[in-house]
């Protein structure tokens, strides 16, 4: 009866864990690479993994709404600094035991806020640099004197100058750096300065030069750069494996250019895999334990890198990279190092949406600069302010 | 122009005239009278109609509105936007959307539980201040009750003028208003977890903003295809006030066709309602346009008929104005033959019977000349005679004249006579005293007789008998020279300058024998210093006749009377006044006193010459005027106005 019993609880607990985990993720490069992994996962662990593809831009809100209408997947790999809403995402800090060991300090920072960790990270990195076409350039540009002075050579060649998703603030967020303006400092708001006013006017001035097109979207820096309608492009390490193959040779990649003798700093905030409104203590929990591991097995982090060009935090895999470096993949590695962290804090979160807002504000000719960054300041700390308050997350 | 209205012709021109016209024109009127009330009963159908569509297109894209709204409400990233900003992108395009698909959305808010806006469309509404309709704001988030929504009617003209600046990037430009109210369509935003309904949240608000404004700008789009009807929309009013900024005043609203129909809006109970009206001279153009043209179609027919009606009358006529022109040859005395050949049987009968009367006059007028002239020749010696007999009577008629004179003269001269003899005997009679006293003193003398007292006696009563002697023969002297006075200026026509208040005076004392025996007052007024040149016989001559009429007809000798004679110079005349209170003259006998040989006491020696010879002095001699004023018991009054310059004449004397 004992034993029956027994088996009764242990078949019954079985059952209780979830037989499929959801797993969603945005890296388009990875569309067809995951469920393969996914395959290999189940094969090696009886664990289906059900992975769904989101564009990018909608995965957040996608997950937001699954996490308020309770159906959320059960694991989502996003950029770090999806941290900065952990509430709204459901996310509880993690046990130890779920990061892989020997997991450098650097990565788990990305994943860190106020002391706990919300995120495994999986890659770093996801940051922009810029891309060239040979064909066009003999030498890319260091400045942006240089860029527009090759404006007339480029154009006579059959290309236009530079592309990128114009109105992206990811994007924008570089420039800024330039003029010595960032989003946030620690938890707060700091985007109604001067430098911000300057980046912003600088910003547009390009466009109203036509040296960029302000209505370009991704495809700007992507399918259009590939297929040589840009010289340049302003694109991210998500997009280096592709754009290497379709351009071979003729692929190159070099800092982005400084402004005015100031360097442009882009982010990066790597992508970490996070479990929405998940326990992970029951055996869904230990399943998703597992399948995080399996994403940080040097194996996995390796194939990151060989099968869809994604920079891994396994340090070993780090390392092998790095001595086997090709000029662009150094360019690249390069271009990380000037790079900024994306603070993965709810100031961050706000400031995006903020930033987006004043961002248009001003380029439909609607605002002043003043009243752009003003708009930018007030939204962002509002959504702030809102995103600390007690929410439907708490009342659970 | 009347005159030729009198003419034969000119009356059968506007006879054919009227007679073609007449019946058009009012036939024309009345139809076009039945076409202005059939047009204006069309207009208002086709205003109703219009009206009809326009409500039907407003209410169901209000419905679609608010159809979307409240879709959009249950939109997860509608509701999400108000909860996190995070969805603040893909909310954007949506309502963005809305607003290209729902033109009636001029503005959509998301507000977050805190009344923040998060999300707005168009991107110029970022800058809206939604400090005005917080207080609506507010309510609704505190009356968690309502779960629909609602339609508010905000009346802030400066809020919906901020609206439309804000979208024409041009902040100072100000937007001529029809209207300062806007509508607000409220739509809660509820969140809730899927299996937590205790955790049913409201996150935030859907804002729609209509203007008014811009509501009645998308109708009159929408009557685009009345445009030739020229419906306009002439009020938007709300529970019966009215809606729009300057409203028309009644005078404007008179001159217009209107109609009124309701919209049907949901989420709200309030009555709106669209007034639309047309001109009632755009309607009634049609027939204005009509009757301007029937006025030139009948201009037009004038101008025809009128030349038809013409040369009608004129060919009708001609052989009139023939026959006419032959009766006025006549009648100027030319009956000579002219044979005429007329277009009308009648008019050539006509014609042919004056020709025959004509020579008919011919005939007898040449037997009336035979006759005239032996009638003549028997008036004109008839005629001699009479010529002879008249200039005999005024010989005659000059003679009694003279003789009247000469016969007042005459009566005056035994006047006078009359008068001289008493003191003149008076004056023999002392005269025959002094002598005697004197034989009497010589008889003293002699017989050495003489007293003292007898000398003194003889001087007293010699000096008395002198005064009385000289008294009365001063009296005579007097009397002859006023006679001399009046007698010579009757009898000569001397012109000479006389004072006129003395020279009156002076005739009065010489007709004083005249005067005696009645109890008379005569008055003298006027300017002693006046002087005349003029004929003093005249004015005597003229005073004497009136005195003695007044004497004769016009006083008892038992009663007292009174004659007032009153002169004044008025602009260069001499105003003479003879004024008595006898017994007056009769109405029938006033008109004649002036009358030669008229009297009314013929029986007692009455000549009838006085007054007419008064009459002829004043106006032939003196050059002036003589009127009569009287009344039985009334007296009579003589005004005599004469020139102070004598008219022209040959004074040899």
């Amino acid at each position: 009866m004992k034993t029956l019993l027994l088996l009764l609880s242990c078949w019954w607990m079985t059952s209780a864990a979830a037989s499929e985990l959801l797993f969603w993720h945005q890296k388009e490069e990875a569309r067809a690479w995951f469920p393969q992994i996914a395959k290999q996962y189940e094969a090696a662990t009886g664990v289906r993994i059900k992975v769904s593809y989101l564009p990018t831009g909608e995965l957040k809100t996608n997950l937001m709404r699954a996490v308020f209408d309770g159906n959320s997947p059960h694991a989502a790999m996003v950029p770090a600094d999806f941290i900065g809403d952990h509430r709204r995402l459901g996310l509880r800090p993690l046990a130890d035991n779920v990061f892989a060991a020997g997991m450098p300090p650097a990565a788990l920072q990305l994943a860190t806020y106020d002391g706990n960790r919300y995120g495994v990270p999986l890659l770093g990195g996801n940051h922009l640099m810029l891309f060239y076409n040979k064909k066009f350039v003999e030498a890319p540009a260091t400045s942006w004197a240089e860029l527009v002075a090759q404006r007339s050579q480029v154009e006579r060649k059959g290309s236009q100058l530079i592309g990128w998703k114009y109105a992206e603030m990811y994007w924008f967020v570089s420039f800024m750096s330039a003029f010595g303006a960032f989003p946030v400092d620690d938890n707060a708001i700091t985007l109604d300065t001067p430098e911000t006013r300057q980046a912003l006017s600088f910003y547009k001035q390009i466009a109203d030069d036509g040296l960029v097109d302000s209505s370009c979207g991704y495809g700007c820096s992507y399918d259009d750069f590939k297929n040589g309608k840009y010289a340049y492009a302003i694109n991210g390490d998500w997009a280096f494996k592709d754009v290497s193959t379709s351009l071979g040779d003729d692929f190159g990649v070099a800092l982005l250019p400084t402004i005015n003798g100031r360097p442009m700093v882009p982010m990066f905030s790597g992508m970490v895999l996070i479990f929405p409104n998940q326990d992970l203590a029951g055996e869904t929990g230990k399943r998703l334990t597992d399948f995080a591991h399996y994403l940080q097995s040097q194996n996995i982090q390796q194939r990151f890198y060989d099968d869809i060009g994604s920079l891994p935090v396994h340090p070993q895999v780090v390392d092998r990279i790095q001595q086997t470096a090709t000029a662009n993949m150094q360019a690249l590695l390069e271009q990380l190092q000037h790079a900024k962290a994306a603070p993965p804090t709810p100031a961050m979160a706000a400031a995006w949406i903020g930033m987006r807002k004043g961002f248009e504000l001003y380029m439909s000719g609607h605002g002043s600069l003043e009243k752009a960054t003003q708009l930018m300041q007030r939204f962002s700390e509002h959504e702030l302010k809102k995103a600390t308050k007690t929410n439907l997350e708490s009342k659970q | 122009m009347f005159e030729w209205r009198r003419t034969l012709r000119g009356t059968l021109s506007g006879i054919i005239l009227a007679a073609a016209l007449l019946p058009c024109l009012l036939t024309a009127s009345y139809l076009i009278e039945r076409f202005r009330t059939v047009s204006q009963t069309a207009t208002v159908g086709a205003l109703e109609q219009v009206a009809r569509f326009l409500t039907n297109d407003v209410e169901r894209d209000y419905q679609l509105l608010f159809a979307t709204v409240e879709q959009l409400s249950s939109d997860p990233d509608i509701i999400y936007a108000a909860y996190t900003g995070a969805f603040g992108a893909k909310a954007q395009q949506k309502l963005e959307k809305v607003r290209q698909i729902h033109p009636a959305a001029h503005g959509l808010v998301i507000v977050d539980a805190f009344g923040w806006p998060v999300e707005v469309a168009p991107t110029s509404l970022e800058l809206l201040e939604l400090e005005p309709i917080s207080p609506q704001l507010n309510t609704f988030f505190t009356d968690r009750s309502a779960l629909n929504a609602d339609v508010l009617d905000i009346d802030n003209g400066q809020f919906v003028q901020q609206i439309y600046q804000l979208q024409s990037r041009d902040q100072k430009e100000q937007v001529e208003l029809t209207s300062n109210h806007l509508f607000m369509v409220l739509s809660p935003l509820w969140m809730s977890a899927a299996d937590k309904e205790e955790l049913h949240e409201l996150v935030g608000a859907l804002v729609v903003l209509m203007p008014v404004h811009s509501l009645i700008n998308a109708a009159e789009k929408r009557l685009g295809y009345a445009q030739d009807m020229g419906i306009s929309i002439l009020d938007v009013s709300m529970d019966g006030q009215s809606l729009l900024q300057t409203q028309l005043d009644r005078s404007t609203l008179d001159r217009h066709l209107q109609i009124k129909v309701q919209l049907e809006l949901e989420y709200t109970e309030a009555t709106i309602e669209l007034t639309l009206g047309v001109e009632r001279i755009s309607a009634l153009q049609q027939v204005e346009a009509l009757r301007t043209e029937l006025w030139a179609i009948v201009a037009g027919l004038i101008i025809i008929f009128g030349g038809v009606a013409y040369l009608g009358a004129r060919h009708l006529v001609q052989p009139i104005m023939v026959v006419n022109q032959l009766v006025s040859s006549y009648a100027n005395g030319d009956y000579s033959k002219k044979s005429l050949k007329l277009s009308f049987r009648e008019l050539q009968q006509m014609a042919t019977v004056l020709e025959q009367m004509a020579q008919r006059i011919v005939d007898d007028q040449h037997q009336l000349e035979q006759r005239v002239k032996a009638r003549t020749s028997e008036l004109q010696t008839t005629n001699e005679e009479l010529r002879h007999t008249m200039d005999q009577l005024k010989a005659a008629q000059h003679q009694l004249v003279e003789a009247e004179k000469m016969s007042q003269l005459g009566q005056l001269v035994a006047g006078v006579a009359h008068e001289i003899n008493t003191p003149v005997g008076v004056a023999v009679t002392a005269a025959t005293l002094l002598e005697r006293q004197a034989q009497d003193l010589e008889q003293h003398v002699a017989e050495e007789s003489l007293t003292r007292r007898a000398l003194e006696e003889y001087v007293s009563s010699t000096l008395q008998t002198s005064e009385m002697v000289r008294s009365n023969l001063q009296r005579a002297a007097n009397l002859i020279r006023n006679f001399k006075e009046v007698a010579a200026d009757q009898s000569s026509e001397h012109l000479r300058q006389f004072g006129l208040l003395d020279y009156v005076n002076s005739l009065i004392k010489s007709l004083q024998p005249e005067l005696k025996g009645y109890q008379l007052d005569i008055s003298v007024d006027g300017d002693e210093t006046l002087q005349l040149h003029s004929y003093p016989g005249a004015y005597s001559q003229v005073l004497t006749n009136l005195i003695m009429n007044s004497l004769k007809h016009g006083f008892y000798r038992d009663k007292h009377h009174h004659i007032q004679i009153s002169f004044e110079v008025h602009e260069q005349h001499l105003l003479l006044k003879y004024r008595d209170d006898g017994r007056g003259i009769d109405a029938v006998t006033l008109p004649r006193i002036f009358d030669p040989f008229f009297t009314t006491q013929r029986t007692s020696g009455g000549t009838g010459l006085g007054l007419h010879i008064v009459y002829n002095v004043v106006s032939q001699k003196l050059g002036g005027t003589i009127e009569v004023h009287s009344d039985i018991g009334d007296g009579v009054e003589f005004n005599m106005r004469m020139p102070l310059a004598l008219p022209n004449r040959n004074d040899a004397k």
